[in-house]
Order: C-alpha cells, then structure tokens, then sequence
C-alpha cells in the first residue's frame, strides 16, 4: 500500500508539473490549449489525493497522514523534480 | 529580508547542518547500536513471560534491596532486556541483558545514541550545562528564520516549482537545489524545528511561565500541562510480599493492550507499600505520551488509573511525537531519515550558494570570503567524515578499552577538527572532493570492517545487513559527488571564483 501510495503521489505531481507551460513544452512540446492545463492540475490534485488516501489505509488516519505530508509528498516531489530535470526536451527528441 | 536569509542561513547553517545530519541519522540509532554491537543476537524474540522472568530474578538478585527496579522488555528495534536499579546512594545503574540467557552484554558504548546526544545538545551533558540545548533551540529558531524569510525573498516560488537546472552554472544548479528541496520538504523543515523548539519549551520559553505563574513551576505543571489520576485503592499496609512477573505482565497488559507493556517500573520492591507502573508501547500512535497502570505491588490490584490528560499536554504529546517519530515502524523511519537528508543537503546547498554568488561578484580575492569557505567545508564535509569516523572507531577499538565511548567520541571530535584544518589548506574545491572522497571511502569500507558484512549476511541478520547496505549506498552517493566536484568544469574559470580556489 505504501509502495502505491508513493507511485501515486509521483503520477500525481507529475502531472501538476507538465500542466505548467514550461514542462508542458519539455515534454510534449507546443503550447496547451484549454482546458488541457486545467484537466492536467485537477487530474494531478486527485491522483496526489488518491496517493494519500492509500498511506492513510496503510497506516490508519494520524500516522498516514502525517508521514505522508511530512516525509513521501517531499520525496516524491524531489523525485519528480530530478526526473523533469533529466528528461529529454520534446525538440531533442524529435532530433534523435 | 534578502540580508536576513543569507546571514541567518550561514551563520546558523554551520550549526544547523550538524544537528539535521545527526538527526536524521538518529531515526535508526536503535538499528546503529545494534549494528554496532556483535554481542546482540537477533532473529525472534523469544516469549515476553520468559523475558519478563529473566529480568526479574536478575533484579531480585543483584539489587533485593532496592527502591526502584525498571524491566524494559526487548523488541525487533532494541533486542535486549533493559534492567536499571537504583543504589541507596541515589545513584542508577543501567545494564543491557541477552534476552534468552541473561548474559550481561558488557560493552562501553554511546552506540547509535552519540548522534541523537549530538542532535539535541550538541553533546554536551544537558544535566551538567544547558549550553548545548540553549545553542541548539537558537538554531531551531533561526531554523524557522530562514524559513519563513526564504519563502518570501523565493519570488517564483509557484512558477519555478519543478524546476532544477543540473547543466545551468555551478551557482544557478545549486540555488535551483537548494529552492526545490527547501520548497518540496517545507512541511518537514516548519514542523521540525517548530516540534524540536516545544519539546524543551520550558527551557526556551520561561518567560510564560515566569509572567502568568510568577515562577511557580509545580502550579503550572498541575494547571496546564498535567495528567489527571484518581486513586482507586489506597495504599495497602499488610505483610511485604510482591506479585510475580507472569502476574504483573498480565495484569498490565490487561489494561495496555497483548504484546504492548514497553517497561515497567516497580518502586519499593519487597515492601508493603510496594507498586508496578507498567508503561505501554509508542509505535502505534502519534503521541509521545502513552497510557500506563500503576498496580499494588503486592495484590496486583490497579490502584491509580489515568481519568483525562488536558489539552496542551495532548498537543505537546502529540507535536514531541512528531519530532521523535517512534510510531509508523521502519517505514514512517525511513521517510524521517530521507527528508532529514533533504534538510541536510538543503543547507549544505544554501551554505555552498552563498559563498558561489558572493566569489562571482567579487572583482577582487576577498579573504574573509575564503574563511568562509573553509569553514563551510569543515561543517559540511567535515561533519560528513566524522560521523563515518566514530562508526569506525567504534568498530576498531577493544572492548578491553577502559572508557572506550569516551575514546570513541573523541575520535568524532578529532577528526572533526584535522577535517577543519584540511579545509582551511586546501583549495575549496579540492577540500570538497577529498572530503567527500574520504566519507565515501570510509562508508564503503565501514561494512567491511573485519569481514562484518559477511558475518552479517551468513547470518541473514536483516537490521545489520540493512545498515550495511544504507552505508555502501551513501558511500556510492559521496563518491558521486567527490567525482563530479573532480570531473566538472572547474570553478576557476568563472570570474572572481580563483580566491576561492587560492
């Protein structure tokens, strides 16, 4: 469950990130047209929920969500943040 | 607000990198005193009654006459039976059994509890000088300092959220390191030094007590943070006796829950007036206070049960258990270490920016900015070789040793000290790498230290294997990071950097 509840939390940010313009283009290039960023950050928001909830299962209210606030979501998000950061460009992968 | 951040942040950050590494270290200093400690056996436990036994008849024969006994019973964390009893001079003395023969494990060793000593009062006896407590409340302070002050100079802090630059200049990759792990683990950062600041608010904030209670100590505790009790039974003045160990676990673990009675203590053992307080387990709720039972020592009757414990002790409970983390099992641990390596390496890269951002903008050597320099290698990559250094001093020095912890915690500050004086000769970038290099090395090589690792997994002795394995990861991790200091474009090139490398 735990295990499910980091892949979630990551799925989760991840999308919340390339609903930003500048990952947005990183990875699929172009500029979104609405409502794609907003269906991006409600998706991400309830993954990232849904990501929680599992630790919560896992753990029982107080302790599932505190470790999850306190130490997963920050992993998981530096996680994320290292993957975009190594991701190849949509322009680099065209190249290849 | 700018000015605020970076002078707070380097002048703290020296302290506050120590306390967050020997932090997070010490979420397993359980697991490290039994790493460092061959005499413990592991695997299962044997049966709680058993242990229970030992424990007693152990007490009842070396200390009969006693005012206070304590048993604490063994778990997967701390497989060994705890005794302590106290001499007619007051004094208390503690002693680590084998749980399944009694065999008194006779080795002076601060074990994983040197790191958790340094954490919270840089150690320092806190019962001899407050000094370290104090220095490290006012680093948990600035803590919160440049928190706050960082959230506010990050102007992008939305837009630059994911952002991280590795192929961006030395100083705009570290800052972008710097943002992502101060902003992705805030939580972590706010509640562990706002938690570490209310587990010793008496000493930090004396002020409320002083104004509201005129200094009246005892009267707060009874009005604001106390645990209410009533007193079923009144002390009993019969014939001295004592109820045995199978009696008294039971007992207590009617009213604590099976499998949950973490230690007890038996005051006046032997007499009339003789009582067990049996305290439960902390690793399945979040509060640092846990439910106990006092018992007649002599019936087993209960005889104080806790009616309601008030609002700011449930809160302070609760915001200590936070900090100490004993709930949630290994994987609640493991969550702690890994954000308080985010902490660490948040202000090693805030420490490491300031110098980089001044040394571009400087057009001339700035001698004051190499001390800094210096001495930001000493408290990071210093500290670094030192905690490595007293695992292996551990390791290495003789049982046989007399004040061999002592000898141990020396090592520590020494090598602390040659790391200093290797930063301030050195070139920075050099110090950096070679520091580096040599915690790696010493990480690498810590597991190997007269063929434990292989003891260890002939053995299948899951918690050792486990440190060993988390020691060769860092040590691959520091390696990493000596080569890319060795590998990567050398700072020099960048204007105004060569003072740093002079």
């Amino acid at each position: 469950m735990i295990a499910i509840s980091l892949v979630l939390s990551c799925v989760g940010l991840w999308l919340v990130a390339v609903a930003m313009l500048k990952h947005y283009r990183q990875v699929w290039g172009g500029t979104p047209r609405q409502p794609v960023p907003t269906i991006l950050r409600v998706a991400g928001v309830l993954v990232i929920l849904a990501g929680a909830s599992a630790n919560v299962r896992a753990f029982g209210f107080a302790m599932g969500l505190v470790s999850w606030i306190l130490c997963y979501l920050p992993a998981c998000g530096v996680a994320v943040v290292a993957g975009l950061a190594y991701w190849p460009t949509f322009r680099a992968r065209r190249s290849d | 607000m700018s000015w605020l951040h970076s002078w707070c942040g380097l002048v703290f950050g020296w302290l506050l990198f120590g306390i967050l590494l020997t932090g997070s270290i010490a979420v397993f200093y359980d697991e490290i005193t039994y790493w460092l400690t061959p005499e413990m056996r592991g695997g299962p436990l044997p049966e709680r009654h058993q242990v229970m036994h030992l424990g007693w008849t152990y007490l009842d024969a070396k200390a009969p006459q006693s005012r206070l006994w304590k048993i604490t019973l063994p778990t997967t964390r701390e497989p060994f039976l705890g005794v302590s009893w106290r001499t007619a001079e007051g004094r208390t003395v503690n002693q680590r059994l084998d749980p399944e023969t009694g065999a008194q494990i006779k080795r002076d060793s601060e074990g994983g509890s040197f790191y958790l000593k340094y954490h919270e009062g840089l150690h320092i006896d806190r019962d001899k000088n407050p000094l370290g407590l104090l220095v490290v409340g006012a680093t948990g302070v600035a803590m919160l300092v440049a928190c706050i002050s960082g959230i506010i100079v990050h102007k992008r802090i939305f837009k630059d959220f994911f952002v991280l630059r590795p192929s961006a200049s030395a100083q705009r990759s570290m800052l972008d390191l710097h943002n992502v792990l101060g902003v992705m683990a805030l939580p972590f950062h706010l509640v562990m030094a706002y938690t570490g600041l209310v587990l010793l608010y008496w000493l930090y904030v004396p002020a409320a007590v002083q104004a509201l209670y005129h200094g009246d100590a005892p009267k707060f505790r009874t009005e604001a943070i106390t645990q209410e009790f009533k007193t079923v039974v009144g002390k009993p003045a019969g014939p001295a006796g004592l109820m045995g160990p199978d009696q008294v676990l039971e007992r207590a673990e009617l009213y604590l829950g099976p499998g949950k009675m973490a230690y007890v203590y038996v005051r006046d053992p032997h007499r009339a007036n003789a009582m067990v307080e049996a305290y439960r387990m902390r690793d399945d709720q979040v509060s640092q206070q846990v439910n106990q039972v006092a018992l007649n020592g002599v019936t087993g009757q209960e005889v104080r049960v806790l009616v309601k414990r008030s609002l700011p002790f449930r809160v302070q409970a609760f915001a200590a258990a936070l900090h100490w983390v004993e709930w949630g099992g290994n994987a609640a641990r493991w969550g702690y270490f890994l954000a308080g390596l985010i902490s660490s390496t948040m202000v090693g890269m805030g420490l490491a920016v300031f110098v980089e951002k001044r040394a571009r903008q400087a057009r001339r050597p700035l001698a004051w900015l190499r001390v800094i320099g210096a001495v930001n290698v000493a408290a990071v990559g210093g500290l670094c070789v030192a905690c490595i250094a007293y695992l292996w001093a551990e390791r290495l020095i003789s049982v046989s040793v007399h004040g061999r912890a002592a000898w141990s915690v020396a090592v520590f500050f020494w090598v602390w000290v040659v790391t200093a004086i290797h930063a301030g000769v050195r070139p920075s970038r050099r110090a950096w790498a070679e520091q580096f290099g040599l915690t790696a090395m010493l990480c690498l090589g810590a597991p190997f230290l007269g063929g434990l690792i292989v003891r260890d997994l002939e053995a299948a002795d899951g918690v050792r294997v486990a440190v060993d394995l988390t020691l060769i990861g860092l040590g691959l991790v520091f390696a990493g990071m000596s080569a890319g200091l060795v590998l990567k474009r050398p700072a020099s090139t960048v204007r105004g950097l060569k003072l740093v490398e002079a």
